[in-house]
């Protein structure tokens, strides 16, 4: 009975911990997309060729994180075409850069953003409201 | 050497190497343009904007407690005809309430709406003097925010952010254009009654810009600033020779540590003193304004008297080139109301009563004097407010805070005046078309863009990363723009 308990208790463990990381990945993704479309703006006004097109390659593969995670999640059509959009618009900026044009790339930046904040107000709620 | 000629000496050093210094000449500062090179010794010194400028000052109208746009502006017909009805789930969807006591029902209060003017603006009779210039307002209908506290969405609203520690607009405008008025602060707020407003000076602050560009508070009253009066024992002689001997002290740490940016406002601050100990009384002082001039403005009413006084206060700053006036509505002096703002959770028709009759004729009244004076093409004045109202109620009587859909209003030089740009869904809820939400950080990039400064290339690089005034978001809100 007390081994039965024990192995209960270690299984419930696990499966939070498993739940824990899963929403934390989350999270840490959420905040890193955040950090680095910070760094992209800052490095897009300073005109830093090179540091603009790390932020922007690394925000596009975290975008297609993004879709993948909501891909997988299902019945959010709208954030997976986000994520995809939000993808194209740092191409876009890529592609700027690559022109020397940053003041369209400052520009898709801002749209950039824009993106993030119209996914947000759907689904960061969603989280929100699980924890409630 | 005699003081007189040791002083004669300094001032000419002083003049060679400012001399120096705009011909960018001085060793180690390199080839630095002649603006630039002004900036290093005098931040406030006037600078050029990115492209010509619409208008040269802007009145911010902060109301404070967020008033009910609902009530005033943004007529709902299908709110009058469902009032006491649930709200529809419809009108509900991808918005998260949090109402002390639940979702109430759907909430119409007892007003009369008309309209005014060519442009057929709607108003209520609640705001009887502001309806007469219809033609002149630009309403942004489709307003949102960050729903949170009253001090959180109001950090927002002036600073573009909900974290503290960002410059709010005021410091950015002041930064990027500089003086105007070497006797004046650049940045002056306004309030009325008995204490500064509540939510405090981090909605003045200068964040990480240097200390210099804050916001400084004038208090109600004859003496707007603490201590600036000189006290009577000291001569000005006196005075002129303690700051001349602590700005050389002063200006000997500054040369040690130049990055020490309190240390400079510190030395600014003491020399803007000293001549705002003359010119701060005489610009808030009204007692020689006429008698129709202060009726304009509602003086010969108890409830709109404070505010009243404020605004006039705010016109003559404008004469004077102050840059940026920030007004936090308090309330009127004596008022028996528990919520001192416009928050009304309860009892909406007893304060929006109370608040807009402190308000309204005052606010009318600036706009007729600006005009009048020619002023108000070169003036922007500002409706806003940290979030609006639900359109559906509260303790039976009051309305919750609204941050999904309100309205703000502009005036003044640049703008379509009698123009509308955005909506509210049927009841008065959420924005129509989120596609036209205008955010607190597009407010702010289309009054920089007023003002000739473009908010992407409005920049301080702070800690090595460039920072603008709408952090990674904006967009200026062109549709509104003559």
């Amino acid at each position: 009975m007390r081994k039965a308990a024990l192995f209960l208790f270690a299984s419930l463990a696990f499966a939070g911990g498993v739940r824990c990381a899963d929403e934390d990945m989350d999270e840490d993704l959420m905040q890193s997309i955040e950090d680095t479309n910070k760094s992209l703006s800052s490095n897009l006004a300073v005109k830093d060729d090179r540091g603009s097109k790390e932020d922007a390659k690394e925000l596009i593969q975290m975008f297609s994180k993004v879709e993948g995670y909501f891909a997988a999640k299902g019945n959010a059509t709208d954030a997976v075409d986000l994520a995809k959009k939000s993808q194209q618009l740092t191409l876009d900026i890529i592609n700027s850069v690559a022109a020397e044009d940053f003041d369209t790339a400052l520009n898709a930046s801002t749209t950039l953003s824009r993106a993030c904040k119209t996914c947000h107000r759907s689904y960061k709620k969603d989280k929100d409201k699980d924890k409630s | 050497m005699s003081n007189d000629s040791r002083r004669a000496f300094l001032f000419k050093s002083g003049l060679s190497l400012g001399g120096a210094a705009l011909g960018g000449l001085v060793p180690g500062l390199g080839a630095l343009s002649a603006a630039r090179a002004a900036e290093l010794l005098d931040p406030l010194a006037p600078k050029d904007p990115h492209f010509p400028a619409k208008i040269k000052s802007v009145i911010w109208l902060h109301q404070n407690g967020a008033p009910s746009t609902l009530d005033l502006f943004d007529y709902k017909p299908e709110l009058i005809k469902r009032a006491g009805e649930d709200v529809p789930a419809s009108f509900l969807k991808g918005i998260k309430t949090s109402t002390q006591g639940g979702v109430g029902k759907l909430f119409a209060s007892k007003r009369k709406w008309k309209q005014y003017g060519d442009s057929g603006a709607w108003f209520s009779d609640l705001v009887p003097n502001l309806a007469t210039h219809a033609d002149t307002l630009t309403f942004i209908k489709s307003s949102v925010t960050v729903g949170a506290t009253h001090d959180i969405s109001i950090l927002k609203l002036n600073t573009g952010d909900v974290n503290p520690g960002r410059p709010s607009l005021g410091a950015w405008v002041t930064y990027a254009l500089g003086s105007a008025n070497p006797a004046l602060p650049a940045y002056v707020v306004l309030y009325n009654g008995e204490r500064e407003p509540q939510a405090g000076s981090v909605n003045w602050s200068s964040g990480f810009l240097p200390a210099v560009y804050q916001g400084t508070p004038f208090r109600p009253g004859n003496s707007p600033i603490l201590y600036l009066e000189r006290p009577e024992t000291r001569s000005v002689a006196q005075q002129r020779a303690s700051l001349d001997l602590l700005k050389r002290l002063n200006s000997i740490s500054a040369a040690r540590y130049p990055g020490d940016t309190e240390l400079r406002a510190r030395i600014q601050s003491y020399e803007l003193a000293d001549r705002m100990q003359s010119a701060a009384p005489e610009a808030v002082d009204i007692s020689k304004e006429t008698d129709a001039t202060k009726e304009l403005y509602g003086l010969n009413d108890k409830t709109s008297e404070s505010y009243g006084t404020v605004l006039l206060r705010a016109r003559r700053l404008v004469e004077r080139g102050v840059r940026f006036i920030q007004v936090v509505s308090g309330w009127p002096e004596g008022a028996d109301t528990e919520r001192q703002s416009w928050d009304a959770h309860s009892d909406l028709e007893k304060n929006h009563g109370l608040m807009t009759k402190m308000v309204d004729k005052p606010i009318a009244g600036l706009l007729t004097d600006l005009k009048s004076r020619g002023l108000l093409e070169s003036t922007l004045v500002v409706w806003t407010s940290e979030f609006g109202r639900t359109s559906y109620g509260q303790s039976g009587n009051g309305r919750d805070h609204n941050p999904w859909g309100y309205t703000q209003w502009l005036a003044g030089g640049g703008l379509k005046a009698g123009f509308t740009y955005g909506q509210t869904d049927e009841i008065g809820l959420q924005v129509a078309d989120q596609d036209k939400a205008v955010d607190t950080y597009d407010v702010h990039a289309t009054v920089l863009k007023l003002l000739g400064l473009d908010h992407l290339k409005t920049t301080y690089l702070n800690h090595g990363r460039s920072e603008r005034p709408t952090v990674v978001y904006g967009k200026v809100v062109d549709e509104i723009l003559a």
